[in-house]
């Protein structure tokens, strides 16, 4: 659901003085954008989730921090980045004491007993994302979050630079490079067709 | 201005116009208004781009929870493991124990009160001193004690007999006393 932007300053503000009614209309307009936002990044159904929940108790716990009530978006995803590189590092911690296999969520959500079409649509998803990963291999990290940023979760520039804390002429640059880098990437034309059908 | 002035744009430039159309040059901006075919190849390209984000939207699972803060408990300085009632009646029952323990173990008595133990005496202490005080008050000499047959009072009178038999029950020493009777 859509609101104006007029709207949500509003909540933003009616927030910031303590609603909470107002916090949880904002929760439930951007709760599933910054839940994919999440799962994109560590394609993990339930660690998203624990970690959405944590952006929103902080994002809560620190609505006095918020500049201004235009810029809650980019905020509540620059927390969510935030928590999402944590994750990553306290996961890259752990697995050097523990030999477990990338995206195990991913792997294990199929269950041995769904339907036929369930695991079906299970294979799409698990060769969706392993084409997404291998088209992203050759990017930077930089360039890789500015893409993903900008296609995957739908922020403008603007909306990036805030998040990213980088000037607007330096996303571009990043997105710029890394859109050339991946239109020449077989897999991109692949999943494009696959859109069209 | 005519399309076929200005040769196609190349990739690289469909991109820096899909990443901000304000980077073209103004022949560009131009071409690309007038010609058919980049503005076709532009929007195939924008589509394959953003066919990637509606992908990633089907291929990902829906959240199972609902938009609901649940606040997180706060981290207690203290752990109850068995809850805090539970915990709360251990804790008594440990304190019980400890206290009972303390009052009846001879160890554990109450120490005697800061000024006495400053000084160095106790109530056992003075008890002792004064009837240390009072026997050698009331001391008898040891002469008294021969006189009154009490030197000796610690002793049997058979092991005293058996120590130093008397005379009159000894033949053999009488015998000896006698005149003209001599020792084998």
């Amino acid at each position: 659901m859509e609101y104006d932007k007029d709207s949500v300053s509003r909540w933003v503000l009616e927030a910031v003085n303590g609603s909470e009614a107002s916090f949880h209309r904002l929760m439930d307009l951007y709760y599933k954008g910054i839940f994919r936002m999440i799962f994109y990044r560590i394609q993990s159904k339930m660690d998203a989730e624990d970690i959405t929940q944590e952006v929103f108790f902080q994002a809560y716990n620190r609505l006095n921090s918020l500049q201004s009530p235009d810029r809650f978006k980019s905020w509540l995803f620059s927390i969510a980045l935030n928590k999402v590189r944590d994750f990553i590092r306290k996961k890259k911690f752990r697995s050097l004491f523990q030999a477990l296999p990338e995206n195990l969520d991913l792997e294990s959500e199929g269950n041995p007993g769904s339907r036929p079409s369930e695991a079906h649509e299970q294979l799409e998803r698990t060769d969706f994302w392993n084409m997404v990963t291998h088209m992203m291999t050759g990017l930077s990290n930089k360039e890789r979050e500015v893409f993903t940023l900008r296609f995957f979760d739908n922020l403008s520039i603007r909306e990036i630079s805030q998040v990213m804390d980088k000037g607007e002429s330096t996303i571009k640059t990043f997105l710029y490079r890394a859109m050339l880098k991946i239109k020449n990437n077989p897999s991109l034309q692949k999943l494009a067709e696959e859109t069209m059908q | 201005m005519n399309s076929s002035i200005h040769p196609h744009l190349k990739q690289d430039r469909l991109i820096a116009s899909l990443v901000d159309a304000g980077d073209l040059s103004l022949s560009e901006a131009a071409h690309l208004q007038e010609c058919a075919a980049c503005r076709a190849d532009r929007l195939t390209m924008e589509k394959e781009f953003s066919s990637l984000g509606d992908l990633a939207e089907r291929y990902s699972p829906e959240p199972d929870r609902p938009a609901v803060l649940h606040f997180p408990k706060e981290r207690a300085w203290v752990a109850w493991p068995l809850g805090w009632k539970a915990s709360m009646a251990s804790a008594f029952a440990l304190l019980l124990v400890i206290s009972a323990t303390w009052y009846f173990t001879g160890p554990f008595k109450t120490p005697a009160p800061f000024q006495e133990v400053a000084n160095g005496t106790t109530p056992g202490d003075q008890e002792l001193m004064s009837e240390i005080n009072r026997l050698s008050e009331n001391a008898i000499p040891r002469s008294y004690l021969y006189i009154t047959g009490e030197y000796d009072k610690g002793l049997s009178e058979d092991f005293i007999r058996f120590v130093v038999p008397l005379e009159d029950h000894d033949a053999i020493s009488r015998q000896n006393k006698k005149k003209g009777h001599a020792a084998c």
